[in-house]
């Protein structure tokens, strides 16, 4: 393997990890608050690459990039409340409450992707770039819009994670996650916080959805491959452990370029697995997941 | 009116139920526990004394009828965070701290969040109910997790005075203690009410209830069976019969 292949794998592993990692971080955001996976976390990624694309496209409004991503933003705090309103909340006292919301956000994963396809048609879209050109790193080029994510997503990332440990709301949805009898007890407001928390898994799918938008095509099903692989990455990470879904992030990443690269972009997805089924019969918790009593 | 001054009661609970389908976990049960009392609850398995604490303090559910007031107040539709800050706080009989928090740090989120305090004055007054509960020395940096049953309860009931309750529930404090335990909770329960807190305690050891109380009310299939002076109340037949079975009451 010569020097410039080697490059390309890791430059090419860490943007896809860059993606990753803030699409994982707002899964498994909700998954350590509520205990439940949403599995429109996917489709909120296509949404909100949508709705971008609407405002700032010439083929849309075309009120350009910068206010086509903040409505976006702004719409996805709506949406999340909402999807947290209709298929969560109904079922918060329910015994089995991971049971149903599996149905429920699958639900709401395809009523919205059809809703998609109804609305903006099957014709593939793409949005504007942020950063125009390429950019060359380690010797390799890639666009600007990927070194974009590869230096946003972990200031993102850092900011969620000062969020978490140093707001009073952060505390508050890492108290809530922990025990939220107890958080009930010492006064903080559960519900409130289970509707911060599904806003702000929102909107990182939607920022999620935006970067990558001028990267891949858009389609209806834009946001289904990231679905599965977040999935992966949280429970890979150790569940209801940020830095371990960080961390996940970009290890399925390099682990996804290399294998692009010895077996194909056709095996790649499979050997992933594969692989991770063997870590987790060997660590069953995930990398930097807690075993429980 | 005049006797009612001294009496006036802090809690009120009237005519509660509360149904979960067809069963009737609570059966129209009406106390009131007046300011600086303790109040004891006793009843068999399943009476419904921990539901009754669910429904005063809305976690994790309100009553389906009747009404909880708190100095005059309702609180029966507000939400339990309210609940808790109005002043009616509890303790669960099984464990309810933040496990991988430190004691102190368990007791510092409770002044912060419940208290409403600063981080300045929080600090403080964790300090001063850790103090109050005799948790001293290293037990308070440690993980919450890594505290003995005894030390646990005590960090549960500093979590639960540090946001200055009115009143305070123990849901069987006492449970899974050794007996020189259950003596160091009594005084620590006098403590706790030394400061002005009434408290409802729910417990099946009696020697406790029946040193601590001055008001006993007994559980039976979810209603009132007995309520009043304490040495009474364990003489009435009918909480003998609710206990043992009415033969053996008769004998």
């Amino acid at each position: 393997m010569t020097s410039d292949i080697l490059s390309a794998i890791i430059v090419s592993g860490i943007v896809l990890g860059s993606g990753y990692a803030l699409m994982a971080s707002g899964l498994s955001l909700v998954w350590s608050t509520l205990g439940i996976f949403n599995f429109a976390h996917g489709v909120l990624m296509t949404l909100g690459a949508y709705l971008a694309w609407t405002v700032s496209d010439a083929a849309g409004l075309d009120f350009g990039l910068a206010t086509g991503i903040a409505v976006s933003i702004a719409a996805m705090v709506g949406v999340g409340i909402l999807i947290e309103r209709v298929v969560v909340r109904p079922f918060y006292d329910h015994r089995d409450i991971l049971l149903i919301t599996v149905m429920t956000t699958l639900a709401a994963m395809i009523v919205i992707q059809k809703g998609i396809q109804l609305i903006w048609g099957a014709r593939l879209k793409q949005l504007a770039p942020i950063m125009p050109g390429n950019v060359r790193l380690l010797q390799t080029t890639i666009s600007a819009q990927e070194a974009l994510i590869i230096v946003l997503a972990p200031l993102v990332l850092c900011a969620l994670w000062l969020f978490l440990g140093r707001s009073r709301i952060g505390r508050a949805i890492r108290a809530v996650g922990q025990n939220p009898s107890a958080a009930r007890l010492i006064g903080i407001d559960v519900s409130l916080i289970f509707i911060i928390a599904f806003a702000v898994s929102a909107v990182l799918a939607g920022l999620t959805g935006v970067l990558l938008g001028s990267v891949r095509l858009l389609t209806p099903e834009f946001g289904a491959e990231p679905l599965v692989k977040a999935l992966i990455i949280v429970i890979f990470g150790g569940l209801g452990s940020l830095s371990g879904t960080i961390l996940a992030a970009y290890i399925i990443g390099l682990l996804e370029a290399t294998l692009v690269f010895l077996v194909g972009i056709y095996w790649a997805p499979s050997l992933i697995f594969v692989l991770l089924i063997f870590v987790l019969i060997l660590r069953p918790q995930g990398l930097l997941g807690k075993v429980v009593r | 009116m005049l006797e009612a001054k001294n009496s006036e009661p802090l809690l009120e609970v009237r005519n509660v139920t509360r149904r979960f389908g067809a069963l009737i976990a609570l059966d129209n049960v009406s106390f009131s526990v007046r300011k600086g009392e303790i109040f004891g609850i006793a009843g068999p398995n399943g009476s419904g004394k921990s539901t009754l604490f669910n429904v005063i303090t809305g976690i994790p559910f309100p009553p389906s009828e009747g009404e909880v007031l708190l100095a005059g107040d309702p609180i029966h539709r507000m939400k339990p965070h309210q609940i808790s800050r109005a002043g009616v706080l509890r303790t669960f009989q099984k464990d309810a701290e933040f496990a991988t928090l430190s004691a102190g740090e368990n007791v510092y989120a409770s002044a912060v969040y419940c208290g409403q305090m600063t981080s300045a004055e929080a600090k403080h007054a964790a300090e001063q109910a850790l103090d109050d509960v005799s948790l001293a020395g290293e037990r308070r940096t440690k993980a919450a997790s890594d505290l003995s049953v005894f030390e646990r309860k005590q960090l549960m009931i500093a979590s639960a005075i540090v946001g200055r309750p009115k009143v305070l529930l123990l849901d069987e404090p006492a449970a899974g203690l050794t007996k020189p335990e259950i003596s160091g909770l009594s005084d620590l329960i006098r403590t706790v009410n030394g400061r002005g807190i009434a408290v409802v305690l729910i417990e099946h050891v009696l020697p406790l209830l029946l040193e601590v109380s001055e008001h006993l009310m007994i559980l039976n299939h979810g209603a009132v069976i007995a309520s009043g002076k304490p040495q009474d109340v364990v003489r009435n037949r009918e909480v003998i019969e609710a206990y043992l079975g009415k033969r053996e009451a008769r004998l």
